[in-house]
């Protein structure tokens, strides 16, 4: 009977081990860069992450000031952090961190083929309801004599992952659309920002980007609850850092300012949140860096350079078909809209969005697929957008 | 009795000695030029086949200290004069019964042209059907006949820019002008096209046979500070296959140029692709060897064939469901996308964008990938991410239709 037991206990512990060497957990890495140039950071990360470090033509002396601190982070998305931080395009591919000042075409990169059947369908529906949206673009613009442009469900949903990518993450793949089937050649990581994309778009209740879940969360971090805090004239970077430190929050400054916090000085004595204390820093020293996210963790970025930090998606179905019925009831006014579908479809959603968010200063892109509305912007602009759908009558998806 | 006996043995053994010098002994030669000068090559070669040098119009020449990049082990006579030929720029021709290797410029020397027709007409039916059923023609092409379209793909395929006006279409057959080496080229792309499933030219099949013999044979990585023939040397020395560099590379690589890519964990084909990459080259395989050449607009014998004839009946029926709805639904067909163009454009675009400089052409239901096997390969991934079934790796069980 014990040796029987002792069998039973040997075969589970096999499989136990089996299955775990099937799904190998990905390696995590913690990181800490506190104003290192970008050589000596490289060759560190690429020492402790167990890569091969492969700088190809770019010039060895990298001086650029690397500000990082994450944790617990995959290889790949340290990689990522890296090319924020030095404006470089730096890969992990297994065995090499890849470092280029350009990404290299064909190295690195491979092409899929993603069935889009389910969502392309879904766009027809949307189609059948309340029109093609090329088309109604080319009513609502009389003067154009050229027959609209008609794209198919994959092409509009090309178009909008395209967009995506390269707001997001400045990432421009080749992208091909065939039937019901969009082809993009493109790195590993990238590849994997699709499935996460498409992921999104096909789930009924819409959500949150991952890192933009995450932004938000490190961000939160940041306004959690007061704190002391005392620098005299110390790099900026060294004073923002302490601050996301006491705040445990993951950071990356972009490159457009790394130079710039470790040159300016600055003083700070306060007891406040670790967001107000940086907007103070902002205020007295006239900077011009800005707290946003980036790849999930909080950025610091100069107030030039675009910040989309991540996306959220909102179903609209429903708020459609209350909208429409609600035209439907208007049709007063001879030549006005007498539906949804004479009023632009989901475009009146996504413009009102528009409206709205300008006005309260919140940068961010709104696009749509079908009945599906696309936010591209920092969490703080992708709650803004709920807010208002809110407004519109849009009621958020029960968990 | 006796003296007819001995008559009789004196006549075979001089029959026989006569036979002997009519069928020469087969002599092969080992051609090692890495980097050699033309003319030092030709004398070297000449020697190993027991036979003089007839410089020509070479004599005095700069021509002869160009150098040459040629590495042909054990290989016969008229392999190697191609190879040394193409990596020189130079024509050359054996004299067998003057015992002579004679030298001209390039193209002074032209093979003996033959006249063959083609009977094409199961292509340019498939090709009319095909056209009927999925694709609008660009205007340009509404007014051609599917034999002048096919003539057109020939001579783009196995000749690029370089192609000359002679050939015909007639009716439903195609008449070259044309040595013997470049009908048998004709003759296997014409029935390539015409086979169901497509297929590997002779030269593409050949080429995968000396990347992996390259494979099993060179060292893996490669060192920094190399210089580019260094890098080549590397990774050729123990070849079996034979390798040579042609003259268009040559033109405009210098062999001592520095090799800046450095890969030491890269395996050999990986290496060359880097260098070739980083040189600008193009490998394929001719004549049996390995070639490293800047000819890319020249057309090639190395190719594959795809047979779209499943995808694009699938393709269509995808644009169908995703034309339901809309105000035009025939704006949202295949047709309307331009059929086959729909892949190609695809194909291109991907390709293109993983560091290949493709050429794709189509006719009707069928493509052709032409070069290496590594973009060939490469678009047979692309295409298997579109949904195409590989009949190479068919089970038998998929539908065809279209055909």
């Amino acid at each position: 009977m014990k040796t029987a037991a002792f069998a039973l206990i040997a075969l589970a512990l096999a499989l136990s081990s089996v299955n775990s060497q099937d799904k190998p957990e990905p390696a995590t890495i913690d990181l800490s860069y506190l104003g290192v140039p970008a050589e000596i950071a490289l060759t560190e990360f690429a020492k402790s992450a167990r890569l091969r470090l492969d700088l190809g033509d770019v010039p060895p002396e990298m001086e650029t000031p690397v500000w990082l601190s994450v944790h617990k982070i995959e290889l790949a998305h340290a990689a990522k952090l890296f090319s924020v931080a030095t404006g470089l395009s730096v890969i992990a591919d297994g065995k090499r961190l890849v470092v280029r000042e350009y990404p290299e075409p064909g190295r690195h990169q491979f092409t899929r083929g993603y069935d889009v059947s389910v969502l392309a369908g879904r766009f027809v529906d949307y189609v059948r309801a309340y029109g093609h949206p090329d088309e109604e673009r080319a009513k609502s613009s009389p003067g154009s004599k050229e027959e609209p442009f008609l794209a198919t469900g994959a092409e509009s949903l090309a178009h909008l992952v395209c967009l995506l990518l390269d707001m997001l993450w400045d990432t421009q793949p080749a992208c091909s659309v065939v039937g019901e089937r969009i082809l993009l050649t493109t790195d590993h990581w990238t590849h994997i920002r699709v499935r996460e994309l498409l992921a999104l778009l096909v789930s009924d209740a819409g959500g949150d980007h991952p890192y933009t879940s995450s932004g938000r969360a490190h961000l939160a971090k940041l306004s959690a609850g007061e704190v002391k805090y005392e620098a005299d004239d110390r790099p900026l970077g060294s004073v923002v850092a302490g601050l996301c430190k006491l705040a445990s929050a993951d950071f990356v400054v972009h490159h457009s300012v790394a130079t710039m916090f470790a040159d300016e000085h600055a003083t700070m004595r306060g007891t406040d949140t670790c967001a107000s204390l940086l907007e103070s820093i902002v205020r007295h020293g006239g900077y011009e860096f800005t707290t946003s996210t980036a790849l999930g963790v909080v950025c610091f970025r100069h107030v030039d350079t675009p910040e989309y930090g991540g996306c959220s998606v909102f179903e609209t179905a429903p708020l459609l078909k209350r909208i429409d019925a609600s035209y439907q009831r208007q049709k007063t006014t001879p030549g006005g809209p007498e539906n949804l579908r004479a009023a632009g479809g989901v475009q009146v959603v996504v413009d009102a969005i528009e409206v709205a968010l300008d006005a309260q200063e919140q940068p961010a892109i709104v696009a749509s697929f079908g009945t599906r509305v696309i936010v591209i912007g920092v969490p703080s602009a992708c709650d803004g957008a709920a807010a208002i759908l809110k407004e519109m009558g849009w009621e958020a998806p029960k968990e | 009795m006796r003296r007819l006996a001995y008559s009789c043995a004196l006549m075979l053994m001089l029959a026989t000695l006569a036979r002997a010098q009519e069928q020469p002994v087969e002599l092969n030669v080992t051609c090692v030029y890495p980097g050699a000068e033309l003319g030092a090559a030709l004398t070297d070669f000449a020697g190993q086949l027991g036979y003089q040098v007839d410089l020509g119009e070479l004599e005095d020449s700069d021509e002869l200290e160009e150098p040459i990049w040629v590495l042909a082990r054990n290989v016969k006579p008229d392999v190697a004069l191609k190879l040394i030929s193409e990596s020189g720029r130079v024509a050359l021709q054996l004299d067998a019964e003057a015992r002579m290797l004679r030298c001209r410029l390039d193209g002074s020397a032209v093979g003996k042209p033959e006249v063959r027709g083609f009977d094409v007409k199961a292509l340019t039916t498939a090709f009319r059907d095909y056209r009927k059923r999925f694709d609008k023609p660009l205007p340009a092409e509404a007014g051609q006949a599917p034999s002048e379209i096919l003539l057109e793909v020939v001579q783009r395929v196995l000749e690029g820019d370089a192609s000359t006006d002679t050939g015909s279409p007639v009716g439903t057959r195609l008449v070259f002008t044309r040595t013997a080496d470049e009908l048998r080229n004709i003759e296997e792309l014409l029935s390539l096209l015409a086979a169901d499933k497509g297929g590997d030219s002779v030269a593409l099949s050949q080429d995968r046979a000396n990347r992996l013999a390259l494979e099993k044979s060179a060292p893996r990585g490669l060192p920094a500070a190399s210089s580019f023939g260094a890098a080549l040397w590397r990774l050729f020395e123990k070849s079996p296959a034979p390798v040579y560099v042609h003259g268009s590379l040559l033109e405009t690589v210098f062999l001592d140029d520095d090799a800046e890519v450095a890969d030491m964990e890269a395996g050999p084909n990986e290496v060359l692709a880097l260098l070739a990459t980083e040189h600008g080259f193009y490998v394929d395989a001719r004549h049996g060897a390995m070639r490293l050449h800047q000819l890319h607009y020249a057309g090639t014998p190395s190719y594959r064939v795809f047979a779209l004839d499943a995808l694009l009946a699938d393709l269509e029926k995808q644009y169908k469901e995703m034309a339901e709805g809309a105000d035009n639904p025939d704006e949202l067909s295949l047709k309307a996308r331009g059929g086959v163009a729909v892949i190609v454009d695809a194909l291109e675009a991907q390709l293109e964008s993983a560091g290949h400089l493709p050429q794709v052409l189509a006719y009707g239901a069928r493509i052709v990938v032409m070069g290496g096997s590594d973009i060939v390969d490469a678009a047979a991934k692309i295409l298997r991410e579109l949904g195409w079934k590989d009949p190479a790796k068919d089970t038998g069980k998929e539908e065809r239709s279209g055909k």
